[in-house]
């Protein structure tokens, strides 16, 4: 990364790149084993399994459904792939047509393909890709940590002959270099704010389908009470506190939410921990920033209810089950894909909300009744026509100080600025 | 070498079970560690920082004295590295801003392993508990500079938390490409630990502590004293390897790509390396090709969960044949007799064969 521009070191890169897809295409015929990959993360998606270890078996049997639906076409696949809660998905699909199998994308993955939540959202992507384009390829890279691991991956997925390159968490750093050394392939990556003529970047405003979810857990308490364990306090995680919290008061004004950050991105032990502390602190309805399922079962075994965090947890426990929004990259991918094909793509930075269809919802659970869901309902249309803007002013935060002032708000294009302060109606503050 | 084919054969027939050519694999494995300039570049950039805490952990183990804190000492050290790179004036000359960097980063690694060293010299505590919660106590600090605050090293433009970019004077020269001098600072340094226990009476003082510690005491060595510096060059070591991964590879303090048990990997390179110095390097180049060529497999196919089975066959392999290179087997009947009841014809039987 140092040698960002020293031109010595890209054309070393490049050399080697080109050197070894010469090798690739002389077997290049081989290239079932992907998507094999692919449907046994379909398969288990789909069953809402996250059962690694038997993930062979499940492989072993997917393959032999591989080769007899190998030649399905999309049509038969998407409505399959885009379940109840995806709808949108086959919606956004083009009609199939045409031979797509010069076309390959690799996406890579800063976690397991099947962790219910994070990358299997991406993966849901990458599936809505393989329907709309049949006959390509995909192919996923699991568990790439930032740092020399992604831009290794990142130099892999090029020399695997990729033209669509996607990463699925804050790879920016690690990717420019390799993006700047192959200005033939396309490269997406989350979060990232600095374009390149083939690189862009996207992200979900996570905080509409936040704002909703609140309106499921502020209808569903009776304590009055829900627990909101969060990561680190940055501004996006702030950001869906606070309109989860607004969301939650909207329907009940006398709620508190009572949030703690954990300082990890996954750790079952202390998610746990932090779980049964929120319920002790009698919170009947748990909401989650982090990744482990431990607030489901400990919400199930409190007799309370869990929102969940782009994750469907609606089989795993089904009466605790509220609500969860979901990103849904979908559109977004096979737009960016078709637009690359067309030759008309344009590095941009894609901040995308529910209007512009990145948000999508799991099933919602069996208390969330009719009353309910209308009311998520009308907020919903609400948020997509604009007549309803979550940070309307005036709103205060929870030390008192009034942060957006009457008649202003926090615009669209600006929210990944906000939050460094916590609204009115959360306990809790930002660690300093 | 046989233990290698049986790996490799073993690996394919996993390999087909699930659905890859074996052949494709592993000619994706060896194109993507060793064959060529730029994968040999990032097999070995891969390394730089396993081989310092290879050799932090083989010295201070060599006293049987185990630190197993190199992790957060690795820590400690990019967050003092990437500190006096960011402070530093740009006007100073190149040699002398990477000498402080490096030097921060040894200081704060052999400063983080003193918390534990201390009293384990002075009172006895236990140095594996003590440097092992040690490396919970860095990670958190160093999560939370960057996570958890707007500190110093955190870029208050980015709307994603990162650390501040490191001015272009305290980044380490390129030996070829990726590579960089950190590099040869390693090796270096393996040749100078290497040499510090062989030729010198501080090296045969920690050779006899660790052989006998009750021997070592009669003879008069200062084992409290030996405890304290043999954990500050373990530390150090450690703090340099954080150092050398700033200023070298990601540019700023970046806790993702720092924290990936690099300090752990360290006391398994070491065991393997059976904590010679010399042998610390070739480990630590093999363990990182190995690693280096596991994203490449996957992007033909092969399972995340079957590529991390391969490494450890392949690592095991190399390493078990190592031993029976250097060992030989020799079967015995066991010495002492049946005492409960006598041996059936058929255990004598077999163990007549030997």
């Amino acid at each position: 990364m140092r040698n960002r521009f020293d031109p010595g070191v890209m054309n070393t890169v490049t050399e080697t790149n080109r050197a070894s897809s010469s090798n690739r295409h002389t077997h290049r015929a081989n290239r079932t084993t992907s998507t094999t990959r692919t449907n046994r993360t379909t398969r288990t998606t789909r069953f809402g399994a996250i059962l690694i270890g038997a993930s062979l078996l499940v492989a072993a049997c997917g393959s032999d459904d591989e080769e007899a639906a190998g030649t399905a076409p999309a049509a038969t696949e998407a409505p399959a792939d885009a379940s109840a809660t995806t709808a949108a998905d086959a919606a956004t699909a083009p009609a199939a047509s045409g031979d797509f199998s010069d076309l390959k994308v690799v996406m890579i993955l800063d976690g397991s393909a099947e962790d219910g939540g994070w990358n299997t959202a991406h993966v849901k992507g990458g599936e809505a890709i393989e329907a709309a384009f049949p006959g390509m390829t995909i192919e996923y890279v699991e568990e790439v940590a930032p740092g020399q691991t992604a831009t290794n991956a990142f130099e892999d997925a090029v020399a695997a002959d990729a033209d669509v390159v996607i990463g699925t968490t804050f790879y920016q750093d690690d990717m420019m270099d390799v993006a700047a050394a192959n200005p033939d392939v396309t490269f997406l990556t989350w979060a990232g704010y600095e374009t390149a003529p083939n690189v862009g970047h996207f992200d979900g405003a996570s905080e509409d389908g936040r704002y909703l979810d609140g309106i499921v857990a502020g209808s569903l308490t009776k304590s009055n009470i829900i627990g909101y364990a969060a990561g680190f306090p940055f501004n996006e995680v702030n950001r869906a506190i606070n309109a989860f919290t607004l969301g939650a008061k909207s329907v009940n004004p006398d709620v508190e939410v009572q949030v703690v950050y954990v300082s990890t991105w996954f750790d079952p032990a202390i998610e746990q921990q932090a779980a049964e502390a929120l319920v002790n602190a009698g919170a009947d309805v748990l909401a989650h920033e982090v990744g482990a399922q431990v607030y489901a079962t400990v919400a199930a075994k409190a007799g309370g209810y869990v929102v969940g965090y782009t994750n469907d947890w609606s089989t795993i426990e089904p009466d605790a089950w509220a609500s969860s929004f979901l990103y849904n990259w979908g559109p977004y991918y096979v737009s960016q894909v078709q637009a690359v094909l067309d030759g008309t793509w344009e590095p941009a930075i894609s901040f995308g909300g529910l209007k512009d269809d990145f948000i999508d919802f799991a099933p919602y659970g069996p208390a969330v009744t009719p009353e309910i869901l209308a009311l998520v309902e009308e907020a919903k249309a609400g948020i997509i026509d604009g007549s309803l803007d979550i940070f309307a002013g005036p709103i205060s935060d929870n030390a008192g100080n009034v942060v957006i002032a009457e008649g202003e708000t926090v615009p669209f294009e600006t929210r990944t600025e906000c939050c460094q302060w916590l609204v009115e109606g959360v306990v809790g503050e930002i660690p300093a | 070498m046989l233990s290698l084919v049986v790996a490799l054969g073993l690996g394919a027939a996993i390999l087909a079970v699930t659905g890859a050519d074996p052949l494709e694999a592993y000619r994706t494995m060896f194109d993507a560690s060793l064959n060529g300039t730029a994968a040999i570049e990032r097999t070995l950039t891969y390394a730089t920082p396993l081989i310092l805490t290879g050799l932090a952990a083989a010295v201070s183990f060599r006293m049987r004295t185990y630190n197993i804190g190199a992790e957060g000492q690795l820590f400690m050290g990019a967050i003092a590295a990437s500190g006096v790179a960011l402070a530093l004036p740009a006007d100073l000359p190149t040699p002398l801003i990477l000498l402080a960097v490096i030097g921060a980063g040894a200081v704060a690694g052999a400063v983080w392993a003193g918390f534990a060293a201390i009293p384990k010299a002075l009172l006895g505590t236990d140095e594996i508990i003590t440097t092992l919660m040690l490396n919970f106590v860095a990670l958190a600090f160093m999560n939370y500079l960057i996570f958890g605050s707007m500190s110093f090293w955190r870029d208050p433009d980015r709307p994603v938390p990162q650390g501040k970019q490191i001015p272009d004077h305290a980044v380490l020269p390129a030996i070829s490409g990726r590579l960089h001098i950190g590099f040869a600072i390693a090796v270096v340094l393996a040749v100078v630990l290497w040499l510090l226990l062989r030729n010198t009476t501080f090296g045969f003082r920690l050779r006899t502590i660790g052989d006998s510690h009750r021997a070592a005491t009669y003879a008069g060595i200062g084992v409290p004293a030996a405890t304290i510096a043999v954990m500050s060059i373990s530390g150090a070591l450690a703090g340099v390897a954080g150092a050398i991964e700033v200023s070298g590879v990601t540019d700023r303090l970046d806790p993702k790509a720092l924290a990936i048990e690099l300090g752990y990997t360290g006391i398994v390179i070491a065991a393997v390396a059976r904590l010679h110095p010399l042998g610390v390097v070739p480990v630590a180049a093999l363990l990182a090709a190995i690693t280096t060529a596991g994203g490449s497999m996957q992007s033909i196919g092969v399972q995340v969960e079957v590529v991390v089975l391969l490494q450890g066959l392949i690592f095991l392999a190399v390493t078990a044949g190592e031993f029976f290179v250097t060992n030989r087997l020799e079967l015995r009947r066991p010495a002492a007799a049946p005492q409960a009841s006598p041996p059936t014809p058929a255990t004598a039987a077999g163990g007549g064969g030997s």
